[in-house]
């Protein structure tokens, strides 16, 4: 096997932040002055105007604050010593464009140097937020972080990703199922861990008693909350869901469906503008379903272009289906532990209304040790954290010296 | 521009009530003998019993024939299959013909380009290469497009070579042989401009084929990249073979045969065997005369696969039936390229994108 061990001179790599020459060493777990760096990164996140309008950069704004970083600490053992793995390379999607910023951090708290490729579309949310590090490591004491930190740019080249793969330490790999596989098939070295990201399902329960039991001003808030965890990425997230299950029956299931999707087609009409490519994207995969046999009871188009797909059963079938836009399947049931039918390994996320965290927690050793890897209140399905597709990355990127 | 004469006046009536049972038959047709059709128009509960106009008939997406095998016939039956060009390594559209669609696409074909080539058979000079139609059982659209229009053809001379490069030699000998006589000259858009048109144009070379009349059509996807227009096209077109007959057309490798001639005024027109409707963006109702919207396209061809009725990703606006001021009757109607592919987020890159 051939090693490229050295950057080609033709290789078109951007440095946008940061430096390819890393500081050698990892640092400690959640090391204080790397709590201080991000603490400041937020700081000038929250006071910038400028970025009032990008909503992602600033939830991660304030995801970085000193105090949700120290609260994030109290979760790990500090009795053991904790280390960074050395070099981190990550390979962001290309389509979130904020997705690479949590990776850095997680890989950063960890005690690690990051070397990150971000997508060769420009987004002002990554220029915004490298210049914020420039300004940021002014600072002498967080000056070594343009030593630990690398936000690159370069047209695909597997010799280039082949050169920072032989550098890690650990690769984290976004873009779902078609990028893991062709990064994978670029050897790392040999103690090097891959964490990857691969294509997910996620769904949404709501018990539709608690639905009617709404005020229509509460109910707007709570579709306000379902809106941005389906459409901010054109439903096409791993978190974003793509089945609701209802639980309940008769005319109550009836009511709180007409109820939830009058006010969800209100502000999808409001803030969704609909492309022609999602309207014919839609009506193909429509087809697709009607032809690939699926459990179908009924299909429904709402005036706002919402497809409805009312299924006989749960499938794992379903999971297979690109429904995209604002396109659902709807199942209905009495029982939760029917949700067994449906549950498998690419099940990620179940958003929830209606139901209390005890019950939820109570199916988990029954239903949910096949698949699933959170259950969160709905609003929070695209919330990243530390710990996301079941792994706690952090602690997955860090090692134990173990002295005894 | 005076290219229809008085016996294909008739067959010119883009809403015809006749049209509309043709293909209410074609839906009925298709419903019993192509199943992933039935399905179909089950998941949107379509009854058969239900359409009244043209608007009510039932339309299949044009790349369901990529990803699902549609025929509506014995497997036995099936004498050729077509594919689409498939550009960009996509998966290609496939169709499949039995002879008796095979049979009606040439039947219609020469009662579309009677008015324009009269009943002689002519001399036809391809704009593209031979190799492309020496390729066994399954055709591409290209190919298909060459062997139906060359029926019409007393003698057929291919203007490229099998490296899709210019045989001038070749080219000129025709000249010589055909300059005063009628000729049909024929190719596929944007191979025509960019293998041979361009090159030509840049060596200023010039074919005079004064009497020739030059049919093009599809590939203009391609063209727009170029940035040449339809009618920078036409120019050149006129100016390399001095002639003033160039007539594009609008068609699809799904409903070969049933193609949209263009008028002397440059619209597209409908005939007796088909159609278009424009369907909105967003609800995918019909629109207004004058309003852009996915093309929908009929033909009372496709017996052998469901394709009679598609909507496409094409954006088109229908500007009136039977009131073109070129008098020439149908639904006439403009192409404008095709529908904006929206940048989709999410956490899944495609394949393309990481290549």
């Amino acid at each position: 096997m051939t090693h490229s061990n050295r950057l080609s001179k033709e290789a078109d790599v951007k440095v946008i932040f940061g430096s390819l020459e890393k500081l050698s060493e990892p640092s400690r777990f959640f090391e204080e002055t790397t709590i201080t760096f991000l603490d400041k990164v937020s700081q000038s996140i929250l006071s910038d105007q400028s970025i009032r309008e990008y909503g992602d950069l600033v939830s991660f704004g304030y995801w970085c604050r000193r105090s949700n970083l120290n609260n994030l600490k109290l979760n790990y053992n500090e009795s053991q010593l904790r280390v960074g793995l050395g070099e981190t390379f990550h390979i962001a999607p290309s389509n979130v464009p904020i997705n690479f910023a949590f990776s850095l951090a997680f890989a950063l708290l960890a005690g690690n140097t990051c070397t990150v490729r971000v997508p060769t579309r420009e987004f002002p949310q990554v220029e915004k937020l490298c210049k914020i590090f420039e300004i940021v490591t002014e600072d002498p004491v967080l000056k070594e972080f343009r030593y630990r930190i690398a936000i690159i740019r370069y047209p695909h080249s597997d010799e280039t990703t082949q050169y920072f793969s032989t550098l890690a330490n650990a690769r984290l790999i976004w873009g779902g199922d078609e990028t893991v596989q062709y990064i994978r098939k670029i050897p790392s070295s040999m103690r090097s861990l891959d964490l990857t990201f691969s294509d997910r399902y996620s769904l949404a329960i709501f018990s539709a008693k608690h639905i009617l039991q709404l005020e229509e001003r509460e109910l707007k808030i709570l579709g306000g909350a379902f809106y941005n965890d389906v459409y901010l990425f054109d439903q096409n997230a791993c978190s974003s869901p793509r089945l609701i299950v209802w639980n309940g029956e008769g005319s109550e299931l009836v009511e709180a469906q007409k109820y939830f999707w009058r006010i969800v087609g209100d502000i999808v009409h409001e803030k969704y503008p609909i492309q022609a490519s999602h309207t014919s994207a839609k009506f193909l995969e429509l087809c697709n379903i009607a032809i690939n046999d699926l459990p179908i009871i009924n299909w429904k188009r709402d005036e706002n272009q919402i497809e409805h797909i009312t299924l006989k059963n749960l499938t794992p079938k379903i999971i297979d289906v690109e429904n995209r836009f604002g396109m659902f399947f709807e199942y209905s049931l009495t029982n939760l532990r029917d949700l067994a039918d449906l549950i498998e390994p690419k099940v990620q996320t179940i958003t929830y209304y209606g139901f209390e965290k005890g019950d939820l927690v109570g199916l988990v050793p029954e239903l949910f040790l096949k698949g699933v890897d959170r259950v969160v209140p709905v609003g929070q399905a695209l919330n990243i954290g530390p710990i996301w597709d079941g792994y706690d990355v952090p602690l997955m990127l860090s090692r134990i010296i173990d002295v005894q | 521009m005076k290219v229809l004469n008085e016996d294909s006046k008739g067959a010119n009536n883009g809403s015809n009530y006749d049209q509309l049972q043709l293909l209410k038959e074609l839906t009925l047709f298709h419903q019993e003998n192509c199943w992933n059709f039935k399905k179909i128009l089950e998941l949107f509960h379509i009854s058969t019993k239900e359409i009244h106009t043209l608007q009510d008939l039932p339309y299949l997406p044009v790349a369901i024939f990529k990803d699902h095998k549609m025929v509506s016939v014995n497997e036995e039956k099936i004498v050729r299959t077509l594919t689409s060009s498939g550009t960009s390594g996509q998966s290609v559209s496939k169709i499949y013909l039995d002879k008796e669609t095979a049979t009606a696409q040439v039947r219609v074909l020469a009662k579309l380009l009677e008015p324009f080539l009269g009943s002689a058979r002519l001399p036809m000079l391809v704009l593209d290469s031979e190799s492309i139609v020496k390729r066994g059982e399954i055709f591409s659209a290209r190919a298909a497009g060459i062997l139906g229009f060359s029926i019409f053809a007393s003698s057929v001379t291919y203007a490229l070579d099998s490296e899709m490069n210019p045989n001038f030699q070749q080219v000129e000998e025709f000249v010589n042989k055909y300059v005063d006589q009628p000729v049909l000259l024929y190719g596929f858009t944007f191979i025509a401009w960019k293998q041979f048109m361009e090159k030509a144009n840049s060596e200023k070379r010039l074919f005079p084929l004064k009497r020739s009349v030059f049919i093009h059509g599809g590939g203009w996807k391609k063209l727009q990249d170029e940035a040449l227009s339809a009618e920078d096209f036409k120019n050149y077109a006129k100016a390399i073979f001095q002639t003033e007959k160039v007539v594009n057309y609008y068609g699809m490798a799904e409903q070969t045969g049933s193609i949209f001639l263009e008028c002397g005024e440059g619209y597209f027109h409908s005939t007796t065997y088909n159609n278009v409707l424009v369907r909105s963006f967003q609800t995918l109702e019909p629109v207004k005369y004058g309003e852009e919207g996915f093309l929908q396209t009929l033909s009372t061809i496709p017996r052998s696969y469901p394709g009679y009725s598609l909507l496409t990703e094409d954006v088109g606006i229908v500007y009136g039936v039977d009131d073109c001021i070129c008098g020439q009757t149908g639904t006439y109607f403009l192409v404008k390229g095709r529908i904006p592919q929206a940048e989709v987020r999410g956490c899944s890159d495609t394949f393309e994108q990481i290549k």
